[in-house]
């Protein structure tokens, strides 16, 4: 037996030493989650605006055109539960904290838990942002349980961000030909398509949390919805949109619906549903400038 | 808890360790191994363990009476019994909604409208399996081919046996009650080549299978408006997803139970090298083949009987067994396809003389027919409906036969893992399991065979694709 249990050890060292050492190497790649979680620990406190939602906000909210000192906390597919969570873990350190622009179109929505679509982004939540709903001896506490995590993050800097917590990776150099083909459009609707009415309705609990909370804290809430390509508004479904905007409505949040503003048109654009880095500048001067007119209204 | 899931990480070796530091206590030993079971299921849902317990009393308790029992029509009566009250309570948690739903199909065709009451069940994981296997037990006691057994211990992990319990393979208590009996020492040789038939089962299961999964699945979600190439890449995918998928498990569990000191029986014998399809059900799910040819099969007449009452017996079979697979039409009609692919050699009088020893490279042709008509059979037992597995059939004949091939999208990751599978399982085919390595050559070396198993841990810990349940969890 004991010479069975010291091979059996033998045996996993050269594995666990090599899995230990990868894991190592890739926690030691810099990554946008880690980045806004440094960030947010050192600057909580000196900021006004806090910029929260999914990819349409990472690319498409540019905090160097706001006056007041603001950071952008959005991620990719970043869901509204996580949007809630990191309002929550930075609240004690905020001390000027004003606005809060949070994205919420037609995109994140609907789509379901990142558990189910996206996990590895569920392990940086928590190993770099200390999430605590998952548990570090589980699949979401180490890198290496999702390999095409790992190749996107040693392949792509869309895991990176700048200082504003901004990611400058959507520019017009990069775009592709094709950014607004039939194809893509189609595959970029059917993305977001609903595919559990639950988790629809769950999002619309938590915004009414996040809405609750800001209004306790006398913090102004701007439920921003990002402009898209026009082919791509067209294809949406209707009956989401319609969910989508009553939603918004019961928060009693300011509402800033920006997906069909005339000021963007296609060169805008990185693909169907994201602007590129000119388009976010587009974008955020507008938000910016009605900033300081102060909204009056609640709904726009 | 499932094989592939992070809390039996940790679970199998702390119940190694205290179950060989209770080596020489056999009682304590079963009752530790009858605990852990209990556990290892009641993880899933801890409710359904009555349903087991109920199951494992009952056999032990007809055992009992029957043994002592001398008066034959009472002995029957009392089988009877059991047989009604366990395939009772798996009709009534597996095919209670599905025969109500059809009777009120059948009701409606006929102008008649039933009101028939419908369950909201949880199907208990596993029930198939461990009923069957408690089954066996009464059915050899009454037979006189068992002494019933007294140890109630002993009899409760036989029926409960964790690496086994939930997918199988369906044990005989012939052999694995007499392993419950005697005392067991641990065996170096057992052990490593269990964690080696373990290494294999989990890359069969977490790389082959979990990767073919996701192609498969997405495939099979949008089959209305995929092209031939892709729908045939679907088909063939699914064909080594469920052997993965499966045989993967059974390597898992038999590996597991040597480990503990106990031999569970093959349950897979390389069957997509089958060269006929009556030799792929000698290869594929043997346990339970093995069971519906010793207590349906030869009860009925087996294949001593004219032909056309053969004909009739492996339809019978065939049918039950599809539905022993689950509660819908699809898995009875799968079973039918078999039985009609079984029968035609019957009707021709064709025996299989050409299907003993191992297969070789000249039996090539005869392996990729039968390979292929096995394949055809899976997408009406993946298929949600039988409308949609012709439907998908047909499909791939017209695209096909009308030229749109189209591209190669997805699964092509799938692909590598299964030739490799195959080409590992061809090269080793004379062997039990496939890394049973020779002695010679490069592999006499230590340091060799451990870099090959570390590569293969490796594959597993990195290349696995999405975590899926065990397909046959749900039978």
């Amino acid at each position: 037996m004991r010479k069975f249990l010291i091979r059996c050890l033998l045996f996993l060292l050269p594995v666990v030493g090599m899995l230990t050492l990868m894991e190592l190497y890739m926690r030691h790649l810099p990554n946008s989650y880690r980045q806004k979680h440094e960030w947010m620990e050192r600057h909580a406190d000196e900021v006004e605006v806090l910029m929260l939602g999914n990819s349409h906000g990472l690319f498409g909210l540019r905090p160097e055109y706001f006056k007041s000192k603001a950071y952008n906390l959005c991620q990719v597919s970043q869901t509204l539960e996580y949007d809630e969570f990191l309002l929550m873990h930075y609240a004690p350190s905020f001390r000027r904290l004003r606005d809060v622009l949070l994205v919420v179109d037609y995109s994140g929505f609907f789509d379901l838990p990142l558990e189910q679509t996206e996990r590895f982004r569920c392990t940086y939540y928590r190993l770099y942002m200390d999430y605590p709903m998952h548990s570090l001896w589980s699949r979401y506490g180490f890198e290496l349980t999702d390999m095409s995590a790992v190749k996107e993050k040693l392949s792509n800097d869309r895991m990176l961000c700048d200082s504003t917590g901004w990611n400058p990776a959507y520019t017009v150099i990069r775009r592709s030909p094709d950014y607004l083909s039939d194809d893509c459009v189609k595959s970029a609707v059917e993305h977001h398509r609903c595919k559990d009415w639950n988790v629809a309705a769950e999002n619309r609990r938590t915004l009414q949390r996040i809405a609750h909370w800001c209004r306790s804290r006398n913090l102004r809430l701007i439920l921003l919805q990002a402009p898209v390509s026009r082919a791509y508004y067209r294809s949406l479904d209707r009956r989401q949109l319609t969910y989508l905007q009553e939603g918004l409505e019961t928060t009693d949040a300011v509402v800033a619906d920006y997906s069909t503003d005339p000021h963007f048109c296609d060169a805008d654009f990185f693909d169907p549903d994201h602007l590129t880095d000119e388009g976010a500048a587009k974008w955020s001067k507008m938000i910016s400038e009605r900033f300081q007119k102060r909204i009056i209204k609640n709904v726009e | 808890m499932t094989f592939n899931s992070w809390p039996f990480l940790f679970f199998l070796p702390l119940v190694f360790l205290v179950y060989w530091g209770l080596a020489k206590r056999l009682r304590w030993q079963n009752l530790f191994l009858v605990v852990v079971s209990y556990v290892f299921y009641g993880w899933w849902d801890y409710r359904f363990l009555i349903l087991i317990l109920v199951t494992t009393l009952s056999s032990y308790a007809s055992g009992l009476l029957l043994e002592r029992q001398q008066e034959r029509n009472t002995r029957r009566w009392l089988v009877a019994a059991n047989l009604v009250l366990n395939l009772g309570i798996l009709a009534c948690f597996k095919y209670f909604n599905f025969f109500a739903d059809t009777l009120r199909t059948l009701a409606a065709s006929l102008g008649v409208g039933l009101d028939v009451p419908t369950l909201r069940l949880v199907l208990p994981v596993g029930i198939s399996f461990y009923t069957f296997q408690s089954l066996s037990y009464t059915i050899d006691v009454y037979r006189r081919k068992l002494s019933a057994t007294h140890d109630l211990t002993a009899f409760m992990a036989y029926i409960s046996f964790f690496p086994q319990l939930v997918a199988g393979p369906i044990e005989r208590a012939t052999d694995l009650l007499p392993q419950m009996l005697r005392g067991r020492t641990f065996n170096y040789g057992q052990a490593v080549d269990g964690l080696r038939q373990m290494l294999w089962g989990f890359f069969k299961k977490m790389v082959v299978a979990d990767t073919c999964a996701l192609a498969v699945n997405q495939i099979w979600a949008g089959w209305q408006e995929t092209d031939a190439l892709m729908l045939l890449v679907g088909m063939l995918l699914f064909t080594f997803q469920i052997y993965g998928d499966f045989s993967g498990y059974s390597d898992i569990a038999i590996g597991t139970a040597r480990l503990f000191g106990i031999r569970l029986s093959d349950n897979f014998r390389l069957p997509y090298f089958s060269r006929t399809v009556s030799e792929f059900w000698r290869r594929w799910h043997i346990s339970l083949m093995t069971w519906f040819r010793d207590y349906l099969y030869i009860p009925l007449g087996g294949s001593r009987v004219s032909r056309l009452v053969t004909i009739r017996n492996v339809f019978i079979v065939f049918a039950l067994s599809g539905l022993w697979h689950g509660a819908n039409w699809t898995f009875v009609v799968w079973g039918l396809y078999n039985a009609v692919l079984l029968s035609l050699p019957i009707l021709t009088g064709r025996k299989g003389n050409s299907t003993q020893g191992v297969p070789m490279l000249r039996n090539l042709p005869q392996i990729l027919v039968t390979f292929l008509l096995v394949a055809v059979g899976w997408v009406i037992f993946r298929s949600a409906t039988i409308t949609e597995g012709f439907g998908y059939l047909m499909r791939l004949v017209t695209e096909l036969s009308c030229g749109h091939l189209g591209g190669f999208t997805m699964g092509k990751s799938a692909v590598v893992w299964c030739l490799l599978m195959v080409v590992f399982e061809w090269l080793q085919r004379d062997k039990r399991h496939v890394l049973q390595l020779p002695d010679d050559g490069l592999f006499r070396y230590r340091s060799c065979r451990w870099l090959l198993y570390n590569l293969l841990l490796l594959l597993i810990i990195l290349m696995h694709g999405e975590e899926q349940t065990f397909i046959y969890f749900q039978f």
